[in-house]
């Protein structure tokens, strides 16, 4: 037996302002109900959820590669210049003996961004087939990737600081890499993914459609 | 359905103008940029080159950046062995650019920190590590395998000027300067022992526009260090500049024949002198070689000591013998010398050597007759050295010329200690030629003057009485004496000590 939901019994709830909405007799011609409290369209699921995501995260699959693959930091010494990518400045801590930092920024900023692109990949995947089972286990999955997105912002913040620390004039200088950007749009993507992605479609298979 | 009062009804709003479809603008705009990074990266990466190296000292895979004129233009990516492990093979990467540099004679080498003695090169490396330099050919044959070079080259290609070998007997630093007017104008380039072992060929750069005075009657020599020469002429120090005290040097100069003033071809060979003097003498193309036997001590007299004639240097000695006749028990000196008549020659200005077809031998013969001797004099008092002085003697005695000796023998007349000799036989003769018998009314005339000669000894006995032993002008007198023996034994001592070790004119004594 079905269990009751907000949707079949014609309430809406407003994302913003919590108020609960009828839309029941709204004429079928407008399809643009709107909140009584804050006029906020509202709607039973996000828009365009999963073609959204989907963009969204394609985008930052792109960008992931030349993130990885080009260098991050350009340090200009008289010792010489250096181009770093997120992977040899890992590389270097680690064989300088630093392997707690080399094993952070090595899950920090790799393995995290690449996680979330695969999760949420997987995610989309399941509910464009609509799968039925472990859907706990995608749930949590999704609330994880909305907590941690933000943590992978740290590798451009510590990037922007020592660019403007480091600038001993005519003596060395960091500058950020063609990197940076591509990594940051990659954080940036992936988060408004993540947001894009409506969590209610993992249940809808077994609560709206059975 | 619920108790309570049913939620308020929703409100129709406009429908919003943003189209669904205009999300995927974003990983289109992703897409362009990254294929666009990609492309950047793809172009960016130029060719791949190996270069042999002896050793990698200092070399660091994925950090030695290749320079070109201190350009950044590629950087080693790997470092390996050939496979007998004979050199050290290192990959590496060049920007795009690059591409066309890559041809048969491109130069490779390590620049690090050297120190040489004339310059010190690559101190930057001290701090950012070596890297390997190189220099664009201008070969059309592309080529990606090289050999390194183990050191820089000295001239990088592309520097105008022109090439040109010197041979000589003794090598000259690589590197070292070349001086035109005390203007450095080039550097050696390379300095290599000939394949017979016997010479060595020094390669030479000079530099446009000073390559053009180069022609093919140019001298060069060596301006190598303190020149400190002691002969006849006494002590003479040379200098060319502070660096060719340390490194030695060359320097050139036009030759004293104004004929031909052609430029030298690139490659031109030329003979490199031991000092300007030896470079700037004429070129002697004939030279009769005689002999001058001496029975007198030949000390002070050295291989390549001047002929002279009345002061003009006409040759040299060549060798220097002994003789030992055993029917006689006595021994004899033979001088080898080494005339070259062109030096006449060129200065006469009336008249002619060659009036009278005749053998060498005849004309010696002739001059012979008419008193010609060789004579073992002292050039200068303060070294000792002696030379040999041929001059018209025509009351030497006569002697018997010797037509089957080879090489001709010039006699000789005693000289030196030996002069007091010629000249008590020549009173000697004298004295015998004298008409003694016919003297006897002179005596009395010889009494008068000898009366006289005792007046004039007892003046100078007076005067020199007056100089006590205990007089301030006799202590005077003694103290310059032996101030001045005194001065003469240091100078004896200092020019035995240069002519022994010249070099301590640099170094001082040890």
């Amino acid at each position: 037996m079905r269990p009751p939901t907000a949707a079949r019994a014609g309430l809406l709830l407003c994302p913003a302002c919590g108020m609960l909405n009828r839309c029941g007799r709204t004429p079928p011609v407008l399809r643009r109900p709107g909140c009584a409290h804050c006029g906020l369209h509202l709607r039973a699921r996000k828009p365009h959820s999963q073609s959204r995501a989907l963009a969204l995260l394609l985008a930052a699959a792109i960008l992931y590669a030349p993130a990885n693959l080009l260098p991050i930091l350009e340090t200009s010494s008289p010792f010489g210049s250096q181009r770093d990518t997120i992977l040899s400045g890992a590389k270097f801590l680690w064989n300088g003996g630093a392997w707690p930092l080399a094993v952070v920024i090595l899950i920090a900023s790799i393995l995290i961004p690449l996680g979330k692109l695969l999760t949420l990949g997987a995610l989309l995947y399941s509910v464009h087939r609509r799968w039925r089972g472990a859907c706990l286990t995608r749930a949590r999955l999704y609330r994880m990737l909305e907590r941690i997105g933000r943590w992978s912002m740290t590798d451009i913040f510590v990037a922007a600081i020592l660019t403007k620390l480091v600038q001993l004039r005519g003596l060395a200088r960091i500058t950020v890499g063609p990197a940076a950007i591509a990594f940051g749009a990659v954080v940036v993507l992936t988060m408004m993914a993540t947001r894009a992605f409506d969590p209610r479609f993992i249940w809808d298979p077994e609560t709206v459609e059975a | 359905m619920s108790d309570g009062p049913d939620p308020p009804e929703a409100v129709v709003v406009p429908r919003s103008r943003f189209l669904p479809e205009l999300i995927w603008a974003i990983p289109v705009v992703a897409a362009l940029i990254g294929g666009w990074l990609a492309v950047r990266a793809i172009r960016s990466h130029g060719p791949t080159i190996t270069i042999s190296f002896r050793d990698a000292a200092g070399l660091v895979a994925g950090k030695t950046k290749l320079r070109y004129r201190d350009v950044e233009v590629g950087e080693v990516r790997d470092i390996g062995f050939s496979p007998d492990r004979a050199t050290v093979v290192i990959t590496a990467e060049l920007v795009r650019e690059a591409g066309p540099w890559l041809v048969e004679d491109t130069r490779f080498w390590a620049v690090r920190a050297r120190v040489a003695a004339g310059e010190v090169t690559g101190l930057e490396t001290l701090l950012s590590g070596a890297y390997i330099g190189l220099d664009v050919g201008s070969s059309r044959r592309a080529r990606r395998e090289f050999i390194g070079l183990e050191e820089a080259p000295i001239v990088s290609g592309g520097t105008p000027g022109r090439a040109f070998v010197a041979r000589g007997a003794r090598a000259i630093g690589v590197g070292s300067p070349i001086f035109f007017h005390r203007m450095q104008v080039g550097q050696v380039t390379t300095s290599e022992l000939d394949a017979d072992g016997r010479q060595v060929s020094i390669g030479l750069f000079v530099r446009a526009p000073f390559d053009r005075y180069v022609t093919t009657s140019t001298r060069f020599w060596e301006a190598g260090g303190v020149r400190a020469t002691l002969d006849t002429a006494g002590v003479k120090i040379e200098v060319e500049s502070l660096v060719t005290l340390l490194v030695g040097g060359i320097s050139f100069e036009p030759g004293p024949d104004t004929g031909d003033v052609s430029p030298a071809p690139t490659g031109h060979r030329f003979v490199l002198f031991r000092s300007r003097d030896e470079a700037m003498k004429q070129p002697d193309t004939e030279a009769e070689n005689y002999t001058v036997v001496f029975r007198q001590t030949v000390r002070g007299l050295a291989i390549g000591a001047p002929v002279e004639f009345r002061g003009i240097a006409l040759g040299e000695v060549t060798g220097i013998g002994l003789d030992y006749d055993p029917a006689t028990l006595d021994f004899a000196t033979p001088v080898e010398v080494r005339i070259y008549p062109g030096r006449l020659r060129a200065r006469l200005r009336h008249g002619s050597l060659d009036d009278q077809p005749e053998s060498a031998q005849a004309r010696l013969r002739r001059l012979v007759d008419r008193g010609l001797r060789a004579q073992l004099r002292s050039g200068s008092l303060l070294t000792g050295q002696k030379f040999v002085a041929l001059d018209f003697f025509p009351n030497a005695p006569r002697v018997k010329f010797d037509p089957v000796r080879r090489p001709d023998e010039i006699p000789a007349l005693p000289t030196g200690g030996d002069d007091l000799q010629t000249s008590l036989a020549a009173v000697a003769r004298k004295v015998e030629r004298l008409p003694l018998d016919d003297v006897g009314p002179l005596i009395g005339d010889v009494r008068q003057v000898m009366a006289k000669a005792d007046r004039a000894l007892s003046d100078a006995d007076r005067v020199v009485s007056q100089f006590s032993p205990t007089s301030p002008q006799r202590a005077d007198f003694d103290e310059a004496l032996q101030q001045i023996a005194r001065a003469a034994r240091s100078v004896s001592g200092l020019a035995d000590t240069l002519e022994r070790h010249p070099e301590s004119l640099i170094r001082g004594r040890r």
